[in-house]
């Protein structure tokens, strides 16, 4: 396990190696690395590019940017989005925490109520609650969350006058006015994972239930809620783990348009704006970042499958067997 | 015992009349009047790296400038007022008429130098006074040439240019052998520099010179050689311009010589001799450093200073430009100063403990993407001086980043945001609303052809015609195809239609406020390229007119050779999104040429097709397209400057059109005729720039006229802005002024409710505002 755990953190430190080379080239071999402007100003951003190597060969300023990156965990400056000249890892840590603030407020209220509705699903299938909730899975699945912001703004905030229409300002994320003003953007962010983990346990579920082993546990004495909790629920969680991955990136990485709507300040938008707006170095660091949590994030998922479902072993070189 | 209590109410009545503060509105105690707004995306607020709109926005309620335009009392025009300045400038350019240091010409008597003293009871907000010594040190650190911060050209060029500030912001580059114009470097000849055995020209040390090709040249008036390309032969021009490097440099070898006075030796260059060139050579020299003291400020008291111009100036000018003199606080300036890369920066401006308010208002809150909080700044001087009264009833500011629309009005339903502006689709229900305010924008929206033969040739293909769009009279016939009014009320929120290329905002004299649009000779232009007796008349369109230019460029486009009886006309309209609004222009313009080819051999053969394309100004300037919806706005005082926009090369972006072409104005019943370009720069920096009022508007419709009877921009309307302010605002004038005044903003805004009563009154209608 810990040869497989250490290969796979070598295997990690290379890929990330590569892609962050491929990047780099990438970005600077872009013509115009700072966005021109017209008028007077044209002269000092030139001034600002040549201070900061920008015609050096790419070979030399990825050293540069290496000899930075590692020596002081420099990412190089904001030139369009932020503040001029700005660290660019000190302009995205600002951003940051509103984000992951929302979303995992988003994953911890989605996660459960998947998964509960999943389970209540697969209990009684076929049966009206079942069917009442395929039909929420249909609504939530097919129709995209902005659609539910927007309804939810109108609705609840603007009609009913129930929440805020917008993030409060601020970082008192633990305060009851920041989470009350949140309300609505994890909802919007929710009822598609909610849906996408209910229609996954469901499935998944419904076949373990069915399974022979669980009517060996039956015949052997267990109640049904003790085999469903103990055998099948424990087996329909192995398929969720990679979809919670995707979550968990999408988490990270926020939403542009829920963050727009709800007016809250976070990543999501500034790494659409860093492409329109030409800030490569911002471009680099924020793509690095979700390069670095979908890796780090792949092992974690998979060495957390041995965890639940033990029949499953890691880094062997020989089939593993039930 | 009645008349002890009535003498001691009066005593205490007094007292309190006394203790009462006597400048800006008075406000009952207990009582806030809080603005809640929006604002876009801002980075830094600093004075001297302050990039866009909104950003410059934050300064306004912070900073005290020196001289207020301030609405007058008629509400129709401004005022200027000493505001940071105690007194009007006093023009002092005799006292440094033949100064050699700061280069003031002997026979200079008025423009060159203004001295400012200013009021001794302003402070920042810790109460440290501000004084001459704070004008100084913000100014170095504008110039600092360690700093190169993104506003230092606000002193080193135009109207507020001080005498060596330029060479002080170059002098990093100074001691150390570089790259110089040749003129800058002392006597230097063309044949100081010898060539090679490979060709290349050297100087006597053998280091290499260059010709300044892609580089802006005070010489040519800002602009480089390479933007006269229209002067050269093609491939001439393209030997040189292929061996220029990055830094806009071409080696001097004997080609690129002959190619360069192929240029400079020519009539747009008044045949200038061949030792000429030396204008345009760089060569490797090392300059002299410039010392601060060289640049043009002078301390004359610690009240008082004096700013010495590179270039004479106006009083107007002068008063309006030292505004960007916005100062910073020295010990804050210098805390927030780390280095990177080379380059030194401030952080001040980047947060509430990064930047000193010496304005009415002082920044409390700062969360970057969220809210922008502003509170009275009770150390500013405005609360104790009179002349404020009745101004600045706003007791705080809440400024609240919400890029979605929709947020935002449905926020103002509700009474959370008092201001907000309307998009197209709002405007069927809030159009005609009692709190809407129309404010028009000096941007004025046309159609830019593409007219070159060649290149709409090159880029036909088989049944499909373009190069129907040189001929002036189908482009004339769009022109008149569409009714401008219709259109605007069809397809835009509030916008009105637009005859001309400066509209209704520009102002000519900024001391009366007449507007360009209402000078006579800018009527006259409309009048005599719309056919009309009078601006009232106008409509620009004729569909009669357009249905017969349309025939008679089609029979000449045939009897050319360039048209076939089958071609169809396919006109590529580039634009940023291919979205509703486009399609609907598009398809509205489609409709109106469609409308008036009825009847003629191109009926049913005109097509338009919409192609999105974000980067579509280049490539309209590149001739890859048919056309684009272009759009020039700014400068809303001086629109002189605005024909920059449509003569100078490096601007045009209508591909086809020949600045160099010659235009005959008659200027004050003598005709004079040079090419638009030349036109433009005796307009605005020759000489014609100091000529009476009358003159220039004379030169500048003429102009006008010229431009738009080439028909290759058509005028279609200019854009404006629709908000709706809350029931509780009340603005300093109901209608727009101008755009330095508007409605008198924040310092003449008054409410009819304090926050309070607005909570209630928001309450009462279950927060759900009807407007």
């Amino acid at each position: 396990m810990l040869k497989y755990i250490c290969k796979r953190i070598g295997l990690f430190i290379v890929s990330l190696f590569i892609i962050m080379t491929m990047l780099f080239v990438l970005i600077r071999m872009l013509p115009n690395p700072v966005v021109a402007v017209t008028g007077g100003y044209a002269k000092q951003l030139e001034d600002m590019r040549r201070a900061w190597g920008y015609y050096d060969p790419v070979i030399v300023q990825y050293g540069i940017f290496l000899k930075n990156l590692f020596t002081g965990f420099n990412w190089g400056f904001c030139t369009t989005v932020g503040t001029f000249l700005q660290p660019v890892e000190e302009y995205l840590a600002s951003k940051i925490p509103a984000t992951l603030y929302v979303n995992v407020l988003s994953l911890i209220v989605s996660v459960p109520l998947g998964v509960l509705f999943g389970v209540i699903a697969a209990v009684f299938k076929n049966k009206w609650q079942d069917q009442v909730i395929n039909v929420f899975i249909m609504i939530f699945i097919s129709i995209p969350s902005f659609v539910y912001a927007v309804l939810l703004q109108y609705v609840v905030g603007f009609q009913l006058g129930w929440c805020p229409l917008v993030m409060d300002s601020g970082t008192d994320y633990f305060s009851w006015p920041m989470l009350h003003s949140v309300i609505m953007p994890v909802l919007a962010l929710s009822f598609g994972n909610i849906a996408g983990n209910m229609r996954m346990i469901r499935a998944e579920l419904t076949e373990t239930l069915t399974a022979d082993y669980m009517l060996l546990a039956r015949t052997k004495g267990l109640t049904r809620a003790q085999a469903t909790i103990h055998h099948a629920f424990r087996n329909s969680l192995v398929p969720l783990l990679p979809s919670l991955l995707s979550q968990v990136i999408y988490v990270i990485s926020g939403s542009l348009i829920i963050e727009q709507i709800f007016a809250v300040p976070g990543i999501g938008k500034t790494y659409l704006a860093s492409i329109n707006m030409r800030d490569y170095s911002v471009f680099l660091a924020i793509s690095m970042f979700y390069v670095v949590i979908g890796l780090a994030a792949g092992i974690l998922f998979d060495l957390s499958y041995g965890l639940i479902d033990p029949r499953i072993r890691m880094g062997g070189n020989k089939t593993n067997e039930l | 015992m009645n008349r002890k209590l009535i003498s001691m109410l009066l005593a205490f009545t007094l007292v309190t009349a006394l203790l009462a503060p006597c400048g800006t509105q008075a406000i009952a105690e207990g009582e806030t009047y809080t603005y809640h707004g929006t604002y876009s995306s801002v980075s830094t607020w600093s004075p001297t790296d302050w990039e866009i709109s909104s950003e410059y926005d934050m300064l306004g309620y912070t900073v005290t400038p020196f001289y207020g335009f301030w609405m007058n009392e008629t509400r129709d025009g401004y005022d200027i007022v000493p505001e940071l300045a105690a007194e009007f400038p006093v023009d002092v350019t005799a006292a440094y008429a033949g100064n050699e240091v700061y280069g003031v010409p002997a026979d200079a008597t008025e423009g060159y130098a203004w001295q400012v003293k200013m009021r001794e009871n302003a402070t920042w907000e810790d109460g440290t006074p501000i004084t001459a010594r704070d004008v100084e040190y913000t100014l170095q650190q504008f110039l600092s040439p360690d700093m190169k911060n993104y506003r230092a050209s606000l002193f080193y060029q135009g109207g507020t240019a001080l005498a060596n500030a330029e060479s002080y912001y170059n002098s990093d580059k100074a001691g150390e052998p570089a790259l110089y114009l040749a003129t800058s470097l002392g006597d230097k000849a063309m044949t100081d520099f010898t060539a090679g055995a490979d060709g290349q020209y050297a100087d006597a040390d053998g280091n290499p010179v260059f010709f300044a090709w892609g580089v802006p040249l005070e010489y040519l008036g800002g602009y480089t050689l390479r933007d006269y390309w229209s002067a050269m032969d093609l491939d001439t021009f393209y030997a040189v311009d292929g061996l220029m490097d990055a830094d806009g440099m071409v080696p001097m070898t004997e080609d690129t010589v002959e190619g360069v006075y192929s240029l400079t030796g020519g009539d747009y260059f008044g045949n200038e001799p061949r030792e000429a060139l030396i204008n345009y050579v760089y060569c490797y020299g090392t300059m002299e450093p410039t010392s601060w003291e060289q640049v043009g400020f002078v301390q004359d008291d610690e009240y008082t200073f004096t700013l010495v111009l590179k270039n004479p100036s106006t009083l107007f000018d002068f008063e309006m430009n030292v505004d960007n003199l916005l100062l910073v606080k020295e010990d804050l300036y210098e805390a927030n100063k780390t280095e990177a890369g080379g380059i030194i920066k401030s952080a001040y401006g980047t947060g509430v403990d990064r930047f000193s308010s010496y304005g009415p208002y002082k920044l409390t809150g700062y969360q970057e993407s969220k809210q922008i909080v502003f509170a009275r700044n009770e150390s500013w001087f405005g609360y104790a001086d009179e002349r404020y009264e009745g101004m600045y009833q706003t007791t705080g500011v809440e400024l609240s980043q919400i890029d979605e629309h929709t947020t935002q009005l449905t926020m103002f339903l509700q009474g959370n945001l008092d201001a907000v502006g309307l998009a197209a689709d709002d405007m069927e229900k809030y159009g005609t609303s009692d709190y809407v305010y129309y404010t028009p924008t000096s941007n004025t929206y046309y159609l830019a052809l593409n007219t070159d033969f060649d290149i709409l040739k090159s880029r036909e293909t088989e049944g499909v015609n373009k190069t129907i769009l040189t001929y002036i009279d189908f482009r004339k016939a769009m022109s008149l195809s569409f009714d401008r009014t219709d259109y605007v009320m069809s397809c835009t929120a509030c916008s009105d239609p637009a005859f001309g290329l400066l509209n209704d905002v520009y102002v000519c004299d900024p001391v009366s406020g007449l507007a360009y649009r209402d000078s006579e000779y800018a009527q006259r232009t409309l009048c005599e390229v719309y056919g009309v007796d009078s601006v009232d008349d106008l409509t620009g369109y004729n569909r009669d007119e357009a249905t017969r230019l349309l025939q008679s460029a089609y029979d000449q486009c045939l009897t050319d050779g360039n048209i076939s009886d089958t071609d169809i006309v396919e006109i590529e309209y580039h634009v940023y999104s291919t979205d509703s609004a486009n399609q609907k222009m598009v398809d509205y313009i489609e409709d109106a040429m469609l409308a008036a080819a009825e009847g003629t051999s191109l009926e049913g053969r005109i097509r338009f097709r919409l192609v999105e394309d974000q980067d579509y100004y280049t490539t309209m300037q590149n001739g890859q397209d048919d056309m684009i919806n272009g759009a020039w706005g700014g400068a809303e005082m001086d629109p002189y400057s605005m024909m920059i926009c449509w003569t100078d090369p490096s601007y045009i972006m209508e591909y086809g059109f020949d600045p160099y072409q010659s235009l005959t104005i008659s200027v004050q019943g003598t005709d004079v005729t040079m090419s638009y370009y030349d036109w433009y720069n005796e307009l605005y920096n020759g000489a014609y720039a100091i000529a009476e009022l009358d003159v220039r508007n004379e030169i500048l419709a003429g102009m006008e006229k010229g431009l738009l009877l080439n028909y290759h921009m058509i005028p279609i309307f200019s854009s404006c802005g629709a908000a709706l302010a809350s029931h509780r605002i009340v603005y300093g004038s109901e209608d727009y002024i101008n755009s330095i005044v508007g409605r008198g903003g924040i310092q003449f805004m008054t409410y009819t409710m304090d926050d309070a009563q607005w909570a209630a009154y928001c309450a009462a209608q279950n927060n759900q505002l009807s407007y």
